[in-house]
């Protein structure tokens, strides 16, 4: 197998093995080799162990799963983001998605717990729209006026957030926890909405997989070489930012996964995106699952899981970055 | 075939060129020339389909803001003037991009190595574009305008950045090609001598056209740099006086 491939299939097998943990973890410990036969047993119709049954699957797998699910989602975008804006700070809210929601989700504590996903998903993609408004120049988007329309809006939304948050009694609490993002409240329905707004949306991204490394190049050389940057962009940004702001309607806003899985892909595995893009997804999914299972488990109660993720992902892209330049092999 | 006539464009409220008329046919040489500012770079990135104009540009019969971008990509290449990439790929996987507008998945592409030999850098195939040099990397770029396949390739200052062995090697590629070429150059020598017709530009205008190995051309350049030039022995321009 060629190396590249080989790296994917590691990628692959440690994101199952990582699932597999990640459900045997919690305070009823259930032994990895249980875990296994618990599920095999399920399919077969044969109950191994009920009460291991219950917990697997309906506690403890559909956290497991959106956790997958939410970091794919997020590494996608994040990846999305920083080829289209060619900008290596790149990141799945630069369009205003996170304050957006934010915003959303403050107004829906406000009125009723059931409000807060709607909301926040309406109000994420409204934040994306209007930035995708302000930075059409002769009806293409501009990267370089996209991440200063999406810094505005943002601190705009942000704004009234704040504000809400100051002069309402809101649940400062739970708006808080929302803030930085958790997976405590997942469940199936979530997952499956999750599942087929990716399924639909992953394969638009997955298709202009030729055009990124063009883009790279900058919207003038792709244009020289043949590639529709207009339809591109808009195709790609919007699925990107579609299904994010899914994704943080249900888990809040999530940091860091966005942003580093893409550079920890690029540093293991090179640019081109044919490999790139399938392996900052599996990092994404993997990075997120360890930070989630590494989150719930801490003694003192569940840390909210956008603490962790920086503190697994940092320290991941340092070492990458520091080995880079002692053992510099043009990769 | 391109055919300007009345060629204007606009970028903001700066007018870069004014009512341009030329045509250039199939397989000619071409030289842009003239003082930094004349707008030679924006007249490849108008023929390019990089901007909007006034007036009209007709290749092949058709206005180029007609034109799809993956036909005009099959007609037209560009290389452009300073390019710089941090991104790791290699010098194989980027001249396989310019076959993108022919094969989809252009990392399947096969045969690039003659576009590789073509401008002399067959050695750098499995070299990282971020390190090698800014001669080696113009070459790459050639080489990668090569593979789109185009009838018309621009070049903007192609020779830029080399030792004078590459300049000479490149010039001899360039005007070897069997295709319409059109290049910026500030060098009036290669350009007296390579090309045949010679654009001169400037302010956004066009001075005039003029064949290769002209007078006319010499006198042209004298006036506009305001040097006197003269031709020694049929090939080179060079200033009058001691």
């Amino acid at each position: 197998m060629k190396p590249k491939f080989l790296i994917l299939f590691s990628l692959l097998i440690l994101l199952i093995l990582n699932i597999l943990f990640s459900i045997s973890i919690g305070p009823v410990r259930i032994p990895f080799d249980s875990v296994t036969s618990t599920i095999f047993y399920y399919f077969m119709g044969d109950p191994y162990n009920r009460i291991y049954m219950l917990i697997i699957f309906y506690i403890r797998m559909p956290r497991v799963f959106l956790a997958v699910l939410v970091g794919a989602v997020l590494a996608i975008s994040g990846l999305i983001t920083q080829t289209i804006f060619r900008n290596p700070l790149g990141d799945p809210y630069l369009t205003g998605i996170a304050s957006g929601a934010a915003l959303g989700a403050s107004i829906g504590f406000l009125i009723s717990p059931f409000v807060v996903e709607p909301l926040a998903f309406a109000f994420a993609m409204l934040a994306v729209f209007i930035t995708f408004i302000i930075s059409r120049v002769d009806g293409e988007f501009s990267p370089e006026i996209m991440i200063l329309a999406g810094i505005a809006v943002s601190f705009l939304f942000s704004a009234l957030a704040s504000y809400l948050i100051y002069l309402k009694e809101v649940n400062l609490r739970g708006v808080l926890f929302w803030l930085l993002g958790g997976l405590y409240g997942a469940n199936w329905n979530d997952v499956f909405y999750l599942t087929i707004a990716s399924l639909i949306l992953f394969p638009l991204i997955l298709y202009f997989v030729p055009e990124f490394d063009l883009m790279l190049m900058g919207d003038e050389q792709a244009k020289s070489m043949g590639v529709d940057t207009k339809r591109v962009k808009l195709i790609t940004l919007l699925s990107s930012s579609i299904v994010t702001s899914f994704a943080v309607s249900m888990v809040g806003i999530i940091g860091f996964i966005g942003l580093v899985s893409p550079h920890i892909g690029r540093k293991i595995i090179g640019e081109s995106h044919r490999f790139l893009l399938p392996a900052s997804i599996l990092i994404g999914a993997n990075l997120l699952l360890a930070s989630d299972t590494i989150a719930r488990s801490n003694p003192g109660g569940e840390i909210p899981v956008g603490i962790i993720t920086s503190f697994v992902g940092a320290p991941l892209l340092i070492y990458l970055l520091i080995r880079r330049r002692f053992f510099d092999r043009g990769n | 075939m391109i055919e300007a006539i009345d060629l204007s464009v606009k970028i903001g409220k700066n007018q870069i060129l004014k009512n341009l008329n030329f045509v250039i046919h199939e397989r000619e040489k071409i030289a842009i020339i003239g003082p930094n500012g004349a707008g030679k770079t924006t007249l490849l990135r108008v023929l390019g389909g990089m901007l909007p104009y006034e007036g009209k540009l007709i290749i092949n019969g058709k206005e180029i803001s007609e034109y799809r971008r993956q036909d005009l990509a099959k007609l037209i290449s560009y290389v452009p003037q300073i390019f710089y990439t941090p991104y790791t790929f290699t010098v194989e996987e980027f001249v396989k991009m310019g076959k993108y507008i022919s094969i989809r998945n252009w990392w399947n592409a096969e045969g690039i190595d003659r576009y590789l030999d073509e401008v002399g850098i067959l050695n750098l195939k499995a070299r990282y574009v971020n390190t090698i040099s800014g001669g080696e990397l113009q070459k790459v770029l050639i080489a990668r305008a090569l593979a789109q396949n185009p009838r018309i390739i621009m070049l903007d200052e192609p020779t830029s950045h080399l030792d004078p062995k590459a300049v000479f090697e490149l010039n001899r590629t360039i005007i070897n090609l069997e295709k319409t070429v059109i290049s910026v150059v500030h060098d009036i020598n290669a350009a007296f001598n390579l090309y045949s017709k010679i654009m001169i530009m400037t302010n956004g205008q066009l001075y005039g056209i003029f064949s290769g190995k002209s007078k006319e051309f010499v006198d042209a350049i004298s006036r506009i740099y305001q040097i006197e030039y003269e031709i020694l022995d049929g090939k080179f321009i060079v200033p009058k006086g001691p």
